[in-house]
């Protein structure tokens, strides 16, 4: 059971060991905060999704089984957005534009696929708090390579102080490719090195 | 026969989940439609006291090009400015700007309300280093003080030429508009 929740961080990491969800990974690392925020919309929308897939997974029919999973967490997205816009104004205006990308992150459709629809209620929440905090963890650390590169600060306080001339491609589309590539290189080192 | 049945049996099923799906939507839109409309309005309001300071209420005039005139009066009833959104296309895509003017036309404050610039180079037009140059000015001096088609008194962001040029025409096109509607 344990091994559901920890799988998620390291060995089965959703962005740098299974390369899911590299699109909106791609775009919103440009900061820490970013990546934290997206990171945390994510793992909420998952771990509904997961929920409500593995409870009805011996009621839907396996043919239309990937259109039903799409309706459920596209509700569910519209609802957290409308939902946060609502009650928490700023973190909506913060989070705002994640949000709506969370419909297109395949990790939620691959976790509900390859996990909640096999599995029960209990183990799939388990699954998506792990793969939730993997995801957050990688997005958490690119954001803060490509905001210290590339911003010289981090969390929006200056590290270097006013000298600092920045490397202004690490928060560029450019740095997103290059750093994600640097962390799956090291992470597939570090997997054939244990082997 | 068997076939069809089942057809029309998956077709009932998603059909059941889609109106679930959308009385769920439905029900959380309407409790929230209201509260995220009186955001936003607060959220108008504080960038309009933002760009004119000491304005304690607000009148609403629509301006003939169809976008809305705030004229600004302090606690006492006199009014001391006006206020209106502009939308310039920026670099990468529209720049809307909440700008204030005294009595004179003279600029009290700009504010960047909604953009998407490059981070680090059109996106700190947002920035108060570059804003602050816009207060008290003049429609006349709202130009780039080189590369534009006047000479103006208005620092550019060095690499962000065209942002600074859009944010610049777009504060001067909302101070003639509220010139011209008086």
């Amino acid at each position: 059971m344990l091994n559901e929740l920890t799988k998620g961080i390291f060995k089965e990491n959703p962005l740098l060991r299974l390369i899911l969800g590299t699109c909106p990974s791609l775009a919103v690392t440009s900061s820490l905060q970013n990546g934290l925020g997206m990171g945390i919309a994510m793992t909420f929308v998952l771990l509904c999704s997961n929920i409500l897939v593995s409870l009805t997974r011996n009621i839907v029919p396996g043919k239309v089984r990937i259109p039903v999973f799409i309706v459920i967490i596209a509700t569910f997205v519209t609802i957290t957005d409308l939902s946060m816009a609502a009650f928490v104004p700023d973190l909506h205006k913060s989070l705002g534009i994640f949000i709506p990308l969370i419909v297109v992150n395949c990790i939620i459709l691959g976790r509900a696929e390859a996990f909640a629809s096999k599995n029960g209620p209990v183990a799939s929440a388990l699954d998506a708090i792990g793969m939730g905090i993997g995801y957050t963890l990688a997005l958490s650390f690119i954001g803060s390579i490509r905001e210290t590169l590339g911003n010289g600060t981090i969390l929006g306080t200056s590290l270097f102080g006013p000298a600092y001339q920045p490397f202004l491609m690490f928060i560029l589309p450019a740095g997103a490719f290059l750093t994600i590539g640097l962390m799956i290189g090291v992470m597939n080192w570090m997997e054939n090195r244990k082997s | 026969m068997k076939q069809n049945l089942e057809i029309i049996k998956i077709g009932v099923f998603l059909m059941a989940i889609c109106v679930i799906a959308s009385l769920a939507l439905a029900l959380t839109n309407k409790t929230t439609a209201p509260l995220i409309a009186e955001q936003k309005r607060v959220a108008q309001e504080q960038a309009i006291k933002d760009v004119l300071p000491g304005a304690a209420k607000f009148d609403e005039k629509n301006l003939p090009d169809g976008s809305k005139l705030f004229i600004g009066k302090n606690s006492e009833g006199k009014m001391i400015g006006k206020a209106t959104k502009s939308v310039r296309k920026g670099y990468s895509g529209p720049i809307s700007i909440m700008v204030g003017v005294d009595p004179e036309y003279k600029t009290t404050g700009i504010m960047i309300l909604e953009m998407t610039e490059t981070p680090g180079l059109g996106a700190k037009t947002k920035d108060p280093m570059f804003t602050s140059q816009f207060k008290g000015k003049t429609a006349d001096q709202l130009y780039l003080k080189a590369k534009d088609a006047k000479i103006g008194e208005i620092d550019a962001i060095t690499a962000a030429t065209i942002s600074s040029k859009a944010v610049t025409a777009g504060v001067r096109e909302a101070v003639e508009a509220m010139k011209n509607a008086k």
